[in-house]
């Protein structure tokens, strides 16, 4: 179908950022005249008259074609019937509006042009998409929202493109389920931020690795439940094209854009598409001297046509992704090499979504072949997926027998012990990738666990049925009673490994720093993260001592701040994050810390994840059984009657969240302040010897 | 849009005022449930049920053989002593009675279950203050739980209506959705909710003046006020358990850990518990 991008206006009533015509001078004139309105149609007849198996879609774009007002588009209807009586059935209609315009007195029109859905576009983010020359984006939201409003009782359908900028990358999931929330029968699909010469908006630019991160955070979300949500590109295109060999190409991967683009602007004149329009490239002339036919066979289109052939023996040489790709758009190539001949600048974007995140997925072996190979040995087609009986026409076939038959695991123990079953359940999953579970459903591990490769399915199991079940519980596992017995071994032997296994900690979603927490914290030149809770009263040093130690580091200079949750205790003088991070946002949090001091607890593992240098301070519970190598580990001489700590196995259980009964005796309240004081100075002053 | 059913205290003068609508008529105590029955009967209106708005626990109260056919909402703080309320279990079983407790204290959700589990419909009225976790192992058993026992609410509406392409409110099951319920007061007024209600923020000076619910303002917006939550970015708007909460405990600020995690999980359960019922289509046991 030849396509026809038509700007009967460039003027806008928004000024989003990162848009290209806006930022331009207008050209004039602002409006297509009537006349030329007129030609326009003719054009269009003349061509589809020459051509009669040919259909031609005209997509309405801008600038924002709603500020045409109805009558124009009645007008355009008029000319349609009066020129093309004989083609007009070969006439499809689509627009892209912001909607902040939609009024009702725009149905009638819309529907008899055959439009029965409205292309959009949103961003919950503040200050992007505005209306006026202030980019009132509050206006803009509150006038979109309502423009929706009406579509929908007007009985059109509508979707959403979500241009993701430099903002959106600390928040992927919440976009995704905002968007999704407010679509569930809708589309919608994201897009990159496309800034080419404008260094004030480099806040905004996105690398296309960020932008396959950001994909891949979402697609795993979107992948289990994929009933569950609406169509969402490229997952949905993707999904169709390298699993079941569609053919669902935008125009930039289709490779075909020189044989079937035009754009058309309000002053008539003609190019391949809005960007190279926006750029004063592959121009055609005007629609007054030239037919489309002509626009069409224009030479400068050959260039276009000879990427299709020269790319697959050069830049793309041996690439298994050429045909859901072809060397990605043009114009990007251009502005990244200064030729049409070489392939997008945002190669990456697409391969590496699709090896580092889409293929391991749905297809975990394919996706460990294909990041093992460098050359690939398959030409497109890949081989169908070995999973592939589970995949139906668009969407997973349910199959709730085979996926509750996996072994289930059954989650206890806290955070920190969830940190070490993911590592456990990496490396099996690493070693084999076809060893799957399900894993039982509780709040507290979800965000944890959610997307793990390991795991196939979290929910319940079935009341009644047969099954596998792994308990996390490895301190009652007779391994624990062994002497040199360490936790992680322990739940290593539980999962099928033989100990000893490294002691590798994984979290199964990308680290992502939330900005108002980032910049909520007062940052020092050197800062520490303290965290004085556990399960266990027993593991906690005595609040006196807390504070002291806080005290002596603000002295100095250094930055304090408390983890934990809400009903923890404060430790006056450090800056408190309690309550205010969930797991995953404290996780990433870790990492920005030049050190931690901690009880044997969940961020005792989250340092070890992140790579931070801790301090631990251990009482009844031992380093030996679950401190990490490379770690500053303080422990207490246990001076009472339980010489291998009182929580530690046997009848230790029923003491766990009993406060201590010896007071200030209590063993973690032997352990010398200036000890500890001067192990984290220990890793600070190290820290500024690197740095 | 049909015509929104009537909530309304128990007034004769007030029953006759409309007719021909479906009423759930509000009494204090379970002595005059009868009474108000027959009042709604004789106004020419179709009785819902009875809300008996009780201030004593469900085991206190005095069950009679003769209220067993009435259609009974009875709100109580509480179940109340087990014992007590063992020697009616019998004539409970077969009322037509539906008992709400409110979601805290935590006890109430072991009295749901007690109450689910013995057979009587319940439903649990939540706000933000409950316990998610525990209500979380409720809705689990309510959903899951293959024992026989009595559905309890909102949680068997959630698992048997929800639809991934669209929203489901559930405030109806708690006369609390102005598409279904107006509330009115002694005089007449008209009400969106109970709450509004209690805080006498009233739409309309009565019920005659919606005639057409879907053209009348106050309603009409109401109905799309959770566009809002998308016009200021609240974080509900960014939950996983939007479409079935639809920020119903956004002032409560519990957030991702209270009931953001509940409803994600009550997403998950809904989704087995239909996986369950596609299970169950394909199964048949042979025929003699």
């Amino acid at each position: 179908m030849a396509t026809v991008i038509f700007k009967a206006t460039e003027a806008c009533n928004a000024r989003c950022i990162y848009c290209d015509v806006v930022h331009k001078k207008p050209r004039a004139p602002v409006v297509m005249p009537l006349e030329t309105l007129e030609i326009f149609f003719s054009r269009i007849n003349e061509f589809l008259l020459n051509r009669p198996d040919e259909q031609m879609e005209v997509i309405w774009h801008g600038g924002e074609p709603l500020l045409l007002g109805p009558d124009y588009f009645g007008q355009a209807l008029h000319f349609q019937e009066k020129h093309c009586a004989a083609t007009g059935s070969r006439i499809r209609h689509s627009i892209q509006s912001n909607l902040t315009l939609f009024s009702r007195d725009f149905t009638e029109i819309l529907k008899k042009l055959g439009i029965t859905s409205l292309g959009s576009s949103y961003d919950p983010i503040l200050n992007l998409r505005g209306l006026g020359t202030k980019r009132d984006s509050q206006a803009y939201n509150r006038k979109f929202m309502d423009g929706i409003r009406l579509v929908e009782e007007e009985g059109f359908g509508w979707g959403i493109i979500y241009v993701v900028t430099k903002l959106s990358l600390a928040k992927p999931l919440e976009i995704f389920h905002f968007l999704a929330n407010f679509s569930p029968k809708g589309a919608f699909m994201f897009n990159p931020v496309l800034i080419y010469d404008n260094p004030k908006l480099n806040r905004l630019k996105v690398t296309p690795k960020e932008y396959a991160d950001f994909l891949g955070a979402i697609f795993p979300v979107w992948w289990q439940q994929l009933e569950e949500f609406p169509q969402v590109e490229p997952f949905s295109a993707l999904t169709s094209n390298l699993l079941e060999e569609g053919t669902s190409l935008m125009c930039s991967d289709s490779g075909a854009c020189a044989r079937n683009h035009i754009n058309v602007l309000p002053d008539g004149s003609l190019s391949l598409c809005g960007r190279a329009a926006d750029w004063s490239l592959l121009q055609y002339g005007t629609i007054f001297d030239k037919s489309f036919s002509e626009v069409l066979a224009d030479p400068q289109r050959e260039v276009l046509m000879e990427r299709n052939t020269i790319l697959p023996e050069t830049d793309c040489k041996g690439c298994r992704f050429w045909k859901i790709c072809h060397g990605g758009c043009p114009l990007d190539a251009w502005s990244g090499s200064g030729s049409f001949l070489h392939k997008s600048e945002w190669c990456y974007a697409k391969r590496g979504f699709i090896e580092k995140y889409f293929e391991p997925m749905v297809n975990p072996s394919a996706a460990v072949a294909a990041v093992t190979t460098k050359e690939p040995q398959h030409p497109w087609p890949p081989a169908p997926p070995a999973n592939l009986a589970r995949i139906g026409k668009r969407r997973r076939a349910k199959d709730p027998e085979a996926r509750l038959e996996l072994p289930w695991i059954n989650p206890i123990g806290g955070l920190g012990d969830t940190l070490m079953v993911s590592g456990v359940l990496k490396q099996v999953v690493d070693r084999n990738s076809s060893r799957q579970f399900n894993l039982v459903a509780r709040t507290k591990y979800r965000p944890l666990l959610a997307g793990h490769p390991a795991i196939a399915h979290i929910g319940h199991p079935p009341p009644g049925s047969k099954f596998v079940i792994f308990t996390t519980n490895y301190w009652e596992h007779e391994d624990y009673r062994q002497p040199g017995k360490r936790a992680y071994q322990v739940l290593a032997r539980i999962f099928g490994l033989t100990p000893p296994v490294e002691e590798r900690l994984y979290v199964p979603w990308v680290f992502r720093d939330d900005p108002v927490l980032m910049g909520l914290i007062p940052w020092k030149p050197r800062n520490v993260l303290i965290c004085q809770s556990s399960d266990s009263p027993r593991k906690q040093m005595g609040l006196e001592r807390w504070e002291a130690l806080v005290q002596r580091l603000t002295q100095i200079g250094v930055g304090v701040c408390q983890a934990g949750r809400i009903r923890d205790s404060y430790v006056r003088g450090a800056y408190s994050l309690m309550g205010l991070t969930s797991t995953r946002q404290l996780i990433s949090l870790v990492r920005h810390f030049d050190a931690v001091v901690t009880s044997d607890n969940f961020i005792m593992h989250a340092a070890q994840l992140c790579g931070v240098p801790a301090v631990v301070l251990w009482g009844p519970t031992s380093h030996r059984v679950y401190g990490y190598a490379g770690q500053v580990h303080l422990q207490a001489k246990i001076d009472c009657e339980y010489a291998g700590g009182c929580i530690e196995g046997g009848d230790g259980g029923h003491l766990y969240q009993i406060d201590c009964p010896r007071g200030p005796a209590h063993c973690l309240d032997t352990l010398p302040l200036e000890v500890i004081f001067n192990a984290v100075m220990g890793i600070l002053k190290d820290l500024g010897k690197e740095g | 849009m049909s015509l929104p059913r009537i909530v309304c205290p128990h007034n004769r003068d007030l029953l006759q005022t409309f007719r021909d609508r479906t009423v759930a008529v509000r009494v204090k105590g379970l002595e005059t449930a009868a009474a108000a029955a027959a009042d709604v009967w004789e106004s020419d209106n179709h009785l819902l049920c009875v809300i008996i708005e009780s201030g004593s626990p469900l085991a206190d109260l005095d069950f009679r053989e003769e209220q067993k056919d009435l259609p009974l909402a009875l709100m109580a703080p509480s179940c109340g002593k087990f014992r007590h309320l063992a020697r009616r279990l019998d004539l409970l079983r077969r009322c037509n009675l539906r008992v709400y407790l409110p979601g805290s204290p935590p006890e109430n959700l072991v009295s749901l279950r007690i109450l689910s589990s013995v057979g009587i419909y319940t439903g649990a009225m939540i706000d933000g203050g409950v316990d998610w976790d525990a209500l979380g192992d409720l809705m689990t058993y309510a959903v899951l739980e293959r024992v026989p026992h009595a559905a309890i609410e909102p949680f068997a509406f959630i698992a048997s209506h929800y639809d991934p392409s669209s929203y489901l409110d559930w405030g109806g099951l708690f006369f609390d959705n102005p598409e279904n319920y107006l509330h009115l007061d002694e005089e007449g007024r008209v009400a969106l909710s109970a709450a509004e209600l209690r805080e006498q923020r009233f739409v309309a000076p009565s019920i005659s003046e919606i005639a057409a619910p879907q053209e009348f303002p106050a309603i009409r917006e109401r109905l799309q006020a959770w566009r809002q939550y998308f016009v200021e970015n609240h974080p509900c708007a960014s939950c996983g358990g939007w479409k079935i909460c639809l920020g119903k405990f956004a002032a409560s600020g519990s957030g991702s850990q209270g009931c953001a995690g509940f409803f994600l999980e009550m997403l998950e359960v809904a989704r087995q518990f239909k996986d369950r019922q596609i299970q169950a289509e394909g199964f048949q046991i042979w025929q003699p």
